[in-house]
């Protein structure tokens, strides 16, 4: 089975436990991606490649990052937009950056399927240019369902160099770990797994119990990349600390330094994966992100969101929906009501329910382990 | 369930039970991978979660003046007995350094069972600690069966330090990623599984990728060798002695050993380093190796024929099992020199018996459920280990 992502470590990350539940099958798996993420993903501990080129992804993100009165709206990005989103701009240039080598790697290593980000195209050409199924595996909502009458303009050029004059976009077949109650609206029937989280390597932290609820504060990975100054982590940690909560918050060692003064009794955790912090909290707030997010549903934790990306509103929005959390706008973000906000949602126990709700939605999706055979019959097919 | 693992800081002993580790992650079993702090970074790059516990523990002091051969005047036997020695003191005292705390960690965290790596004593000891099953995880062969008579004084001595008595140092249940042929019978609370390697993270060279032009053969010297020795001798003299066959000869070596290589090496050889063996040697034709368990239980799950020199633990005792399997043939350390290795070379490529003996433990090896089948069985995996308490 070939993996792959484009270079994006949280893409990545969503697929590892499915990889590995592959490998501990007895299968034969590698993840193929671009230099800047062969780091991340040989700390996955599977088998890898590298591929393509890499693309400043960064600035592009940057380029449609939310509108704030703070940093006001980003400059347009300097190439040319015709119509779709930035976003699928980004993805386009980075399936452009591996396709060619994707396309020959899937002919010299011959997997009898691909399993890829539902963002990394260069999959869908290789895919279909050696004759084997497509699988998507979703990080979160399904967003590029939502944006699929681009797709077809979008990956035409390479298609065409390819010898391809069909192409079915969105696969063989989508692996979803996104519980079903707040997942978009979509014209297929996917594969339902459940969000076991990775969250990178780490060290899982020894915090001891506490007697007063804990709080768990982190901006993922992206936000600091993108912006230093949208990186919220110390900002958040000065508005929280009081004697009524136990902080914690959690950052990369890069990320050690944006925190800027943290208030006594607040501890700073540094490389913990999410995963094996969570547990022991009763609160999260962070930015939004698919990855942070999903291990917090996964730990059952209300959330308490700050979005500063249109894909972080997307899932923000629709875990406010669905009761288990707050959004506070970038821009009403103030340590007054932060701490307000926090504390209402700590005492809110239709949250909690909620939360407990969709914790137990993904508890009852099928292991990775468990969606192991069903690949193998698309293999096989 | 929560799953403690636990496992001394060489990766030799902590890589064959990744597979098991991650399998249970996959399916949705908390886990949690515990080891001295100096350990972590290699545990992380498993993607496994570490947590540290104890303190460091440099091996090499318990090796100091400790020569591979006997000295004159001391006889094999009682070289050996020494050498056993020296194991249990290191063991006991790597345990010793992360005992106490490992058994904190499990009174905070109430794993379900602890998984030990066979000399991961201190698993064993918390497992003890907190009342849970204790589950011995070997790293291929159980070649610490035979010695369990001669373990048992020293980890009873350790266990009372911690007011534990009659602890087996086998465990309640021994997980065995090895073919059943190449075992003895035994009277051991037994699973086997299919040997799935994990040999360290690392990337697949594009070279790697299309079928070789002439056969392939492997060199490699696993970790332990160079970091005990400081050479890598016995790489050179089968570099050396394979030259002018009509191979391809790929030395592989850990990051730390290509200084030990020559800076140029010949015209014949490739040197792969930090390539992980599963994705090399299946490409291969055979593998000249040390035999430690790791190298010999990927060549086996490949189905690769091997040439063995045995020096340190229990690498004899791979030599002799894999050698009595039909898969390898093996060198006295003391007779390997070059024309010894490229005569052993030539009769492994050349007689195909070898590679129908290979082909045969590999058979058999895929026929054992998978990590993944018995994760997937942890309910019973426990029950089993409770009967065996």
């Amino acid at each position: 089975m070939l993996v792959t992502a484009w270079a994006w470590p949280s893409h990545l990350y969503a697929m590892v436990p499915l990889a590995w539940a592959m490998r501990a099958a007895g299968h034969d798996v590698l993840v193929a991606c671009q230099p800047s993420l062969m780091a991340a993903a040989e700390r996955t501990g599977l088998p890898c490649v590298r591929v393509g080129s890499d693309v400043d992804s960064v600035d592009m993100v940057r380029g449609y990052a939310l509108p704030t009165r703070r940093f006001g709206t980003p400059e347009a990005a300097a190439s040319a937009n015709g119509g779709a989103p930035r976003a699928l701009r980004m993805f386009q240039a980075n399936a452009e950056a591996m396709v060619d080598d994707l396309v020959r790697l899937t002919r010299e290593w011959r997997p009898a399927l691909i399993v890829h980000d539902p963002t990394a195209w260069a999959a869908s050409i290789a895919a279909a240019v050696a004759g084997v199924p497509a699988v998507r595996h979703l990080y979160g909502a399904d967003l590029v369902h939502r944006a699929r009458r681009f797709l077809p303009e979008l990956l035409a050029p390479m298609g065409e160099r390819h010898g391809l004059d069909d192409l079915e976009p969105l696969g063989a077949a989508t692996i979803d770990p996104f519980p079903a109650s707040v997942q978009v609206e979509v014209d297929y029937r996917p594969a339902p797994i459940r969000y076991v989280p990775y969250n990178g390597p780490g060290q899982a932290p020894r915090l001891g119990p506490s007697d007063r609820p804990r709080v768990c504060v982190t901006w993922g990975t992206t936000m600091a990349r993108v912006d230093s100054r949208r990186f919220l982590a110390g900002e958040v940690v000065r508005a929280l600390a009081s004697p009524e909560v136990d902080v914690v918050v959690a950052v990369t060692a890069a990320q050690r330094r944006l925190l800027g003064p943290v208030p006594e009794g607040v501890r700073v955790v540094e490389g913990a994966p999410l995963h094996a912090l969570l547990p022991s909290c009763d609160l999260l707030v962070a930015h939004g992100g698919a990855g942070t997010s999903l291990t917090g549903l996964a730990a059952g934790l209300p959330q308490l969101l700050v979005p500063q990306l249109p894909d972080h509103q997307a899932h923000a929005t629709r875990l406010v929906r669905a009761g288990a959390a707050d959004l506070l706008p970038f821009d009403e973000a103030g340590p007054a009501e932060l701490r307000e906000r926090a504390l209402r949602l700590l005492h809110d126990e239709r949250a909690r329910q909620a939360a407990a709700c969709l914790r137990q939605e993904i508890a009852d999706r099928p292991a990775p382990a468990a969606v192991v055979p069903w690949l193998e019959r698309i293999a096989v097919a | 369930m929560r799953i403690l693992i636990s496992t001394i800081g060489t990766a030799a002993h902590f890589y064959p039970v990744v597979p098991f580790a991650w399998a249970l992650r996959c399916a949705g079993h908390d886990v949690r991978v515990a080891c001295e702090p100096g350990f972590t970074a290699t545990v992380g790059a498993t993607g496994l979660p570490a947590v540290a516990v104890g303190h460091d523990v440099d091996l090499r002091t318990f090796w100091q003046g400790v020569a591979l051969e006997p000295e004159a005047g001391t006889g094999d036997d009682d070289h050996l007995r020494m050498r056993m020695e020296r194991s249990m003191a290191m063991f006991t005292g790597i345990a010793a350094a992360a005992a106490g705390d490992l058994i904190d960690l499990a009174r905070a965290w109430r794993p379900d069972a602890v998984v030990f790596e066979a000399r991961g004593y201190a698993g064993l000891i918390a497992a003890h600690s907190v009342g849970v099953p204790a589950i011995r995880h070997t790293w291929g062969i159980d070649t610490n069966y035979s010695r369990r008579d001669f373990d048992r004084p020293y980890l009873d001595e350790l266990c009372a330090r911690y007011g534990l008595t009659g602890v087996d140092p086998l465990g309640d249940l021994t997980l065995t990623p090895c073919p059943p042929s190449l075992t003895e019978p035994d009277e051991v609370n037994r699973a086997r599984l299919r040997y799935v390697p994990y040999n360290g993270s690392g990337g697949l060279p594009s070279w790697l990728i299309p079928a070789p032009e002439r056969p392939r053969v492997c060199v490699t010297w696993g970790h332990m060798f160079s970091q005990i020795t400081d050479n890598l001798h016995p790489i050179n003299q089968a570099i050396e002695g394979l030259r002018g066959l009509p191979v391809e000869v790929v030395a592989a070596v850990a990051p730390g050993q290509r200084g030990l290589l020559p800076a140029t090496p010949p015209p014949h050889v490739r040197v792969a380093e930090s390539v992980p063996l599963n994705l090399l040697l299946p490409t291969c034709a055979a593998v000249i190796n040390g035999g430690g368990a790791g190298t010999l239980m990927t060549a086996l799950s490949a189905g690769v024929p091997m040439v063995v020199v045995p020096s340190h633990t229990d690498e004899p005792e791979y030599a002799e099992r894999m050698s009595a399997a039909g898969a390898a043939t093996w060198l006295s350390y003391r007779e390997a020199d070059a024309g010894a290795f490229r005569a052993a070379a030539e009769k492994v490529l050349a007689a195909p018996s070898y590679q129908e003996g290979a082909a045969r433990l590999a058979a058999e090896n895929a026929a054992l459920p998978s990590p993944a089948a018995l994760a997937a069985g942890l309910d019973e995996v426990i029950a089993q280990a409770r009967r065996g308490a």
